[in-house]
């Protein structure tokens, strides 16, 4: 721990990393609330695993093809979006079949991307680190995509706040108001997409649906209006990050892996804590 | 009366999911500040003829007129509330907040809501009681309390048509009562339209009652007998009717 912020004065890679955990923590909070208050985490899961793809094709065509200037994040974003508004189709349109065509479209984006990684040179070390995440890894460039994507989710997250909360809460009632139902739910899964994006930089897309819904699920339990749960999961975001980097530090672990740990640990102990508390307050009634 | 006096009209409207036909030729119309029961069989096609009121479907067949437009026009002058069964009671919102969403459409594009906004909420959760638990969440709320948000919520925009699905479904009697006296004293400025399954109480309360079993017919609820209630459901039912009750007499 002492060695910890010893190192954060020196080390460049790891102030990068601090601040890109505390940057991606707002769009987490906000956009997770949205997740989790709709019950959308499986959408938001196949939007995730797509991004494979697109970081697979970015990386090979800056590899092999030389577009050097392409970045995987530039390809996480564009697959991102796109598999956002087409996973958000089927769940408008195809209602019987939404789960099966969301699993099809989870696998088949990270197929591509595997296929793609397999025929670009350097395999092993990239694939894990687009999986688990590389945030003590993250370059100057990737801060500013990063920060850009945190204030485009934000702004449009907090403009469009209550139209968004009308339509996850009754889509029906919202169309009847007028309101453009399809496009509102399309640009909130596109919010969802950007804030993935931020979110594979800190822990990587398979712990990526962890960090966007436990600190929002911990919040609901505590909050009753969305935009609270949306302050304290913030919050939570933010301190398990910057916890997950400062107790991998020194024992040397995976900074994402432990990030998630933490958020799960509080979740169930803020799951147990609710039970204890609930069955006291029963006893006191029946004693 | 002319067309301009009509709140709803519906001409030679049929609808089918599907081959099956749930509503068939159905033509018929209110007039302004009716108060309308809609009654008839579970599976009859009451929700179905609300949704096509509402331009949420589609006639195949027909023609429909909502306070003198298309109801695709109109659905923004009409306060709906939908059957409280699909929405889910765990959501993050207080009461205030759903109340609120009945000013889209007529509130800013983006942005937060404006101060009347906020009024026009605050009263309609006045109006249907529960102005004390604005603030309160939904979550809390028991389910007739919940009833009365989305009622209030339908209220919230002002509108010159209500139209609500099932709205004593989880109500005890006696705050039944109180929403039907609530709702009469609505019906003073503005038609209501009211789905019940209810039928004993129709003609306690409302001026029209739409029987809807496929094949839709309007009655005066004075003029609705017994038998034509029985024949719809397929089996016994009774009427009450208010000189009945009023007088003490039992219906036969």
């Amino acid at each position: 721990m002492i060695e910890f912020v010893e190192a954060i004065g020196q080390n460049a890679l790891l102030q990068n990393a601090l601040l890109v955990g505390v940057i991606a923590s707002v769009a987490c909070g906000v956009m997770g609330s949205y997740v989790v208050a709709r019950r959308i985490s499986y959408i938001a899961g196949g939007i995730a695993h797509c991004t494979l793809g697109g970081m697979g094709i970015a990386r090979y065509l800056n590899r092999v093809v030389g577009w050097t200037w392409l970045q995987p994040l530039h390809g996480a974003v564009l697959a991102a979006v796109i598999a956002a508004i087409i996973i958000g189709y089927v769940s408008l349109r195809a209602r019987q079949r939404e789960d099966t065509v969301i699993s099809a479209l989870w696998a088949s984006g990270m197929a591509i991307g595997i296929l793609f990684i397999a025929r670009t040179p350097g395999y092993g070390e990239d694939l894990m680190s687009y999986l688990f995440g590389n945030i003590l890894l993250v370059s100057t460039g990737d801060l500013y995509l990063v920060a850009a994507l945190d204030v485009v989710v934000l702004a449009l997250g907090l403009i469009f706040y209550n139209r968004f909360l009308a339509v996850c809460y009754d889509a029906e009632f919202a169309r009847l108001r007028g309101v453009n139902v399809e496009f509102y739910y399309l640009l909130l899964l596109s919010l969802v997409a950007l804030t993935v994006v931020v979110l594979v930089t800190v822990v990587g897309l398979v712990l990526v649906i962890a960090l966007l819904t436990l600190p929002a699920a911990i919040a609901s339990h505590f909050m009753s209006r969305l935009w609270q749960v949306m302050v304290v999961a913030i919050a939570i975001s933010m301190l398990s990050t910057v916890a997950g980097l400062a107790l991998s530090y020194s024992p040397q672990l995976p900074p994402g892996a432990t990030t998630i740990a933490i958020c799960a640990g509080a979740y169930l102990a803020t799951i147990l804590m609710k039970r204890v508390l609930s069955s006291r307050r029963t006893n006191h009634a029946n004693g | 009366m002319t067309d301009s006096d009509l709140a709803i009209k519906f001409d030679g409207v049929s609808f089918a999911y599907d081959r099956e036909t749930v509503v068939d030729n159905a033509s018929f119309s209110i007039a302004h500040r009716d108060f309308v029961g809609v009654i008839g069989p579970n599976g009859g096609g009451k929700s179905t003829l609300v949704k096509l009121m509402l331009g949420v479907l589609k006639p195949q067949k027909g023609t429909i007129e909502v306070l003198g437009h298309t109801p695709h026009r109109a659905c923004r002058r009409i306060g709906y509330m939908p059957q409280n069964s699909h929405l889910d009671p765990e959501f993050p919102v207080s009461a205030l907040d759903v109340v609120l969403m009945g000013r889209l459409g007529i509130t800013s594009a983006a942005g937060p809501y404006k101060p009347t906004d906020r009024q026009a909420a605050m009263h309609a959760l006045d109006e249907v009681g529960l102005a004390d638990l604005a603030h309160r969440p939904l979550r809390a709320l028991s389910g007739g309390q919940r009833q009365r948000v989305l009622i209030a919520r339908a209220l919230a925009g002002e509108p010159e048509l209500l139209i609500l699905d099932e709205p004593t479904a989880n109500l005890d009697p006696a705050v039944q009562d109180d929403l039907y006296d609530q709702l009469r004293e609505l019906n003073k400025t503005i038609t209501v339209v009211i789905v019940s399954h209810d039928v004993g109480f129709v003609s306690l309360y409302f001026k029209t009652a739409i029987c809807v079993s496929r094949k839709v017919h309007t009655h005066s609820t004075r003029d609705l007998t017994n038998q034509q209630v029985t024949d719809m459901y397929g089996r016994e039912v009774r009427l009450i009717h208010r000189d009945n009750l009023e007088t003490g007499k039992c219906c036969d």
